[in-house]
């Protein structure tokens, strides 16, 4: 019922416009998307694949979007957004009919559901609006109030969040140009998402006036060169607690204040030959004097730096071989709040892949043994969001603190495409107790406190207190199209990781059989205790092909080898304890998936599937001084420092996941 | 007899050998560099996925290999996937049309949907081949809801790819009504790929009198404006004085309210 009365009160709306107007017009339209989940998790928690507490692997769902566009004259265009959000919507709910408020005694919580549940009930929100003035005068172009996505900008600096939360950033946005637009000036003021807009996930008490603003001006004076400025202010107020005279208004105060700046060139000389640099700095402020490090920015103030260069060889010796360079450096303090935290790719480097992206194997709560699909997008950030997404989508992952070179060769020879790829990294991040003798420093976020552990090593925790780390990368994409029937595309991949990470290299931290300065196990004697060693493989295997002139299908088999040395049974300290937790994970792990993949268009209609099965074993290897041990029930283990029985046999994971989706544009 | 049966054999041979290297010759045009302005105002979305460059036509060759031809349009920027198409680029999509025939008034004069260009009636188009980024499959479903009367004209490879600078695409020499490629007169249009497009678009991106996040600017906001980025004008040597000549081709003229008084009217170039 509620769409239906929210296409009634548009209706009414057009009737309102002015008639006669040449430029007048509205413009309605929408989307019908609905998602199919299907999986041998067997959970309801949402209709998504990946979201902290909200996430599932069954039921069927519809979102509704309308779309509204228009123009009221010839400098004056709108648009507007409303759409509900899967969450728990599933068909099951019947529209969200029924339900109530439950009180537990107990606990004394109230819970609703059905109608009285705002993830249940199909509500249609209002998801943004704005509206674009282009009045014709010769210092502006255009001037875009209300919802924005921000893409204009620099990743780096500012950038998007989650594709379903485009609108949910709003602010103004001046725009102009001058030298007959070959200068471009932007000028922004957004204001700051109170949800994670600040340490500790929050702008504080006071948010309303909180802000962000942005300046950008491109210059491109001939074809060959492009220039770029770009600023950043960010400005997080709170009251002051100590004005108690109301009399003249209330002071205010600081609670977080961050400048960005960068400068970008483009050069191409030649055709076969292009040259960017890119360099950013940050300067940062933080009086927020948080206790907790669960929190998206740095708990101190920092000023860093980025910087990349590109080079890109378009043409080698031959026809269809070139070469594409990139040499990188993020600082480890780089900071900026409004940075993309995901839409974005800032490195060259395919880093990590999405497989392995679970915080640990088999959290329910989460996206599942099987991971993310492909490779890791990375952001200049650790306020990274991989929350709301599906298996079939990219994982973000930080690149704060990388440095490196990357070098990407392509050669291409009739039906066959062949790309590789070197990386060789270093960190920013590589220090003995965070650089100020002080392991429990508190000024460095810890978030999952996963950094370079397990196989990924946590999406969004750059920082640890003892880091040597140095990662290498090689890769070798193939794609070849045989010429039969409608052409079958094949393709192939091999990866390669190599990462060694020696942790504590300063025996002023190792235990001295009393005491521990830093880990909590009086066991870490030696200074190969905490050394972590891994050797990982990855393969690939497809083909795809044009089934009938409205299908195509593409199965693919993907093969994981990962062998991990993560510290000897010494080191495992107290999962939640200060920096580190997660699983025992040293040994073999080995994963195989295979994948169904089609897709579908009939005249406006678009129908996608992505079937998957995953299967594999994790065989605990132990290091170090240790006693197989009885647990009580006739498994054979070890017994860490914490406590934590690890079973010294072969574990096995299955994983079936399905999503199957529909989507029809009106 | 066996003398005249050698020298069949060798003639047979060497007609074999002609056709065969006429069969893998590759005609190329050029285009200049910085002339990605449409009529000479255009201006690019202001989101930065459009990157410099990246509508900017630099060379067009065709390649006829056995049974099939080969589409590659260059571009004066690397590209780039930031919307994850996979298959090398995102942000552009092409239109080459195709005089086969090279007779005056056989053929289609009227551009597709979302183009807003009409052809000169001497070179009218018989073929068009279009390489974008999106699946065939969702561009010929487009095709056939917005443009049915020309649908069997309109050519989508199996596969678009794009690396480096240049993308391109393979048909069927035969879905093209045979032929000798070198022979046809071409005009290639540098569009972008739109996702979600207007009703009556072919899945291009619309020109307005300023540009937007997700909109070209310097043109006019109805539809009488050429949706045209860069093509191909005067002989297709990349010439300076081309500039102008596209400029010249992409000239439109619309009435007081949007509707079209002079459509941007092209030709083909040919070797």
């Amino acid at each position: 019922m509620k769409p239906i009365k929210t296409v009634v009160l548009l209706l009414l709306i057009v009737g309102l416009l002015p008639v006669g107007t040449a430029y007048a017009k509205l413009d309605l339209g929408g989307t019908i998307y609905i998602k199919w989940l299907d999986g041998n998790r067997h959970l309801q928690n949402g209709l998504q694949s990946n979201a902290e507490n909200n996430n599932g692997d069954q039921g069927q769902g519809t979102e509704l979007e309308i779309l509204l566009s228009g123009t009221v004259s010839e400098q004056v265009e709108f648009g507007a957004r409303l759409k509900n959000r899967f969450n728990r919507n599933y068909w099951s709910n019947m529209g969200g009919f029924g339900g109530g408020y439950t009180y537990d005694a107990g606990s004394g919580t109230v819970t609703s559901s059905g109608e009285y549940n705002s993830l249940e009930a199909q509500y249609v929100k209002f998801r943004g609006a704005f509206v674009k003035l282009t009045p014709g005068y010769r210092w502006i172009d255009s001037a875009t109030i209300g919802s924005n996505d921000w893409g204009q900008f620099d990743p780096y600096i500012i950038g998007k969040i989650r594709y379903i939360d485009r609108d949910n950033l709003s602010g103004l946005l001046f725009q102009g140009s001058a030298l007959n637009k070959t200068l471009k000036w932007d000028i922004a003021r957004i204001s700051l998402p109170k949800l994670w807009g600040g340490p500790g996930w929050t702008t504080g008490t006071f948010h309303a006036q909180d802000s962000a603003y942005g300046g950008q001006v491109k210059y491109n004076p001939f074809a060959a060169l492009n220039l770029t400025g770009i600023v950043e202010y960010s400005h997080d107020q709170e009251l002051d607690a100590t004005d108690d005279n109301t009399k003249n208004g209330q002071s205010m105060e600081t609670r977080v204040r961050d400048v960005v700046y960068g400068l970008k060139a483009k050069y191409s000389p030649m055709d076969w030959i292009d040259l960017s640099l890119a360099y950013y700095h940050s300067d940062y402020s933080t009086f927020a004097d948080l206790t907790t490090q669960w929190s998206p920015y740095l708990n101190k103030d920092a000023k860093d730096s980025a910087w990349k260069v590109n080079i890109d060889i378009n043409k080698i010796f031959i026809d269809n071989l070139s070469c594409a360079i990139e040499v990188f450096s993020i600082g480890a303090e780089y900071q900026s709040i409004m940075a993309a935290r995901r839409e974005a790719d800032v490195l060259m480097t395919e880093g990590h892949d999405g497989s392995w992206g679970a915080r640990m194997p088999l959290l329910n709560n989460e996206i599942g043994y099987g991971g993310w699909d492909d490779t890791a997008q990375q952001v200049a950030t650790f306020n990274v969001d991989n929350d709301f997404t599906d298996f079939d989508e990219r994982m973000a992952e930080t690149c704060i603190g990388w440095k490196g070179v990357t070098i990407v060769p392509k050669f291409q020879i009739d039906a066959l495409r062949l790309q590789g790829e070197f990386t060789y990294l270093d960190y920013n991040t590589n220090w003995q107790a965070f650089d100020e003798d002080n392991p429990n420093s508190t000024d460095y976020p810890l978030l999952e406190g996963n950094a370079g552990v397990g196989i990924n090593g946590g999406f969004r925790s750059p920082y640890a207190p003892f880091q040597d780390k140095t990662t290498m990368i090689a890769v070798l994409n193939w794609a070849y199209d045989v010429d039969l029937g409608t052409g079958i595309n094949l393709f192939g991949k091999f990866k390669w990781i190599g990462e060694e990470d020696k942790r504590v290299d300063e025996e002023q931290y190792l235990s001295d059989g009393v005491s521990t300065p830093w880990y909590p196990s009086t066991l870490f004697r030696d200074l190969g205790d905490d050394d972590r060693d891994l050797t990982y493989y990855m393969g690939r295997i497809g083909a795809g092909y044009q089934l009938t002139k409205d299908l195509y299908g593409k199965f693919y088999y993907e093969y994981y080898q990962a062998d991990l040395d993560d510290g000897t049974v010494a080191f495992t300290p107290p999962a939640g304890a200060g920096w580190w937790s997660g699983p025992y994970q040293s040994g073999d792990h080995i994963k195989n998936k295979y994948a169904l993949q089609f897709d579908y268009f009939l005249s406006g209609m678009e129908f996608g599937l992505n079937a998957q099965w995953i299967e594999g074993k994790y065989e605990p290897d132990f290091k170090g001084d240790y006693t197989l041990v009885d647990n009580g029930s006739g498994v054979m283990g070890v017994q860490l420092a914490d406590g934590t029985f690890v079973a010294d046999e072969t574990q096995d994971f299955a994983m079936y996941r399905l999503k199957a989706w529909m989507k029809v544009k009106f | 007899m066996v003398r005249k049966m050698r020298g069949v054999v060798m003639v047979g041979l060497l007609s074999a050998m002609l056709a065969t290297s006429a069969w893998s010759a590759t005609v190329t045009f050029k285009d200049p560099v910085g002339d990605d302005k449409g009529p000479g105002n255009y201006t690019y979305p202001t989101d930065a996925v459009y990157t410099p460059g990246s509508f900017d036509i630099t060379q067009f060759d065709v390649t006829a290999k056995g049974s099939n031809v080969n589409f590659a349009v260059s571009v004066n920027s690397k590209l780039e996937d930031p919307w994850g198409m996979g298959v090398g680029f995102a942000v552009q999509m092409i239109f080459i049309f195709i005089d086969t025939d090279n007779k005056p008034g056989s053929g289609h004069t009227e551009g597709l949907p979302g183009l807003n260009i009409q052809f000169d009636p001497a070179n009218a188009w018989d073929k068009v081949v279009i390489l974008s980024p999106q699946k065939q499959a969702r561009v010929l479903s487009e095709a056939k809801i917005k443009a049915p009367d020309l649908l069997k004209d309109i050519l989508v490879p199996n596969r678009t790819t794009g690396s480096g600078k240049t993308i391109e695409g393979t048909v069927k020499l035969a879905d093209l009504g045979g032929g000798d490629p070198a022979q046809w007169s071409y005009q290639v249009i540098m569009q972008s790929n739109e996702g979600f497009p207007a009703k009556t678009d072919l899945l291009t991106r619309k020109v307005n009198e300023y540009e937007g996040q997700h909109r070209y600017g310097g043109g006019n906001d109805a539809d009488c404006d050429p949706h045209v980025m860069d093509l191909l004008a005067g002989k297709g040597e990349g010439k300076p004085e081309e500039v102008q000549l596209q400029y010249e081709m992409l000239k439109y003229e619309c009435d007081a309210t949007g509707g079209s008084v002079k459509r941007a009217t092209l030709i083909m170039v040919h070797k």
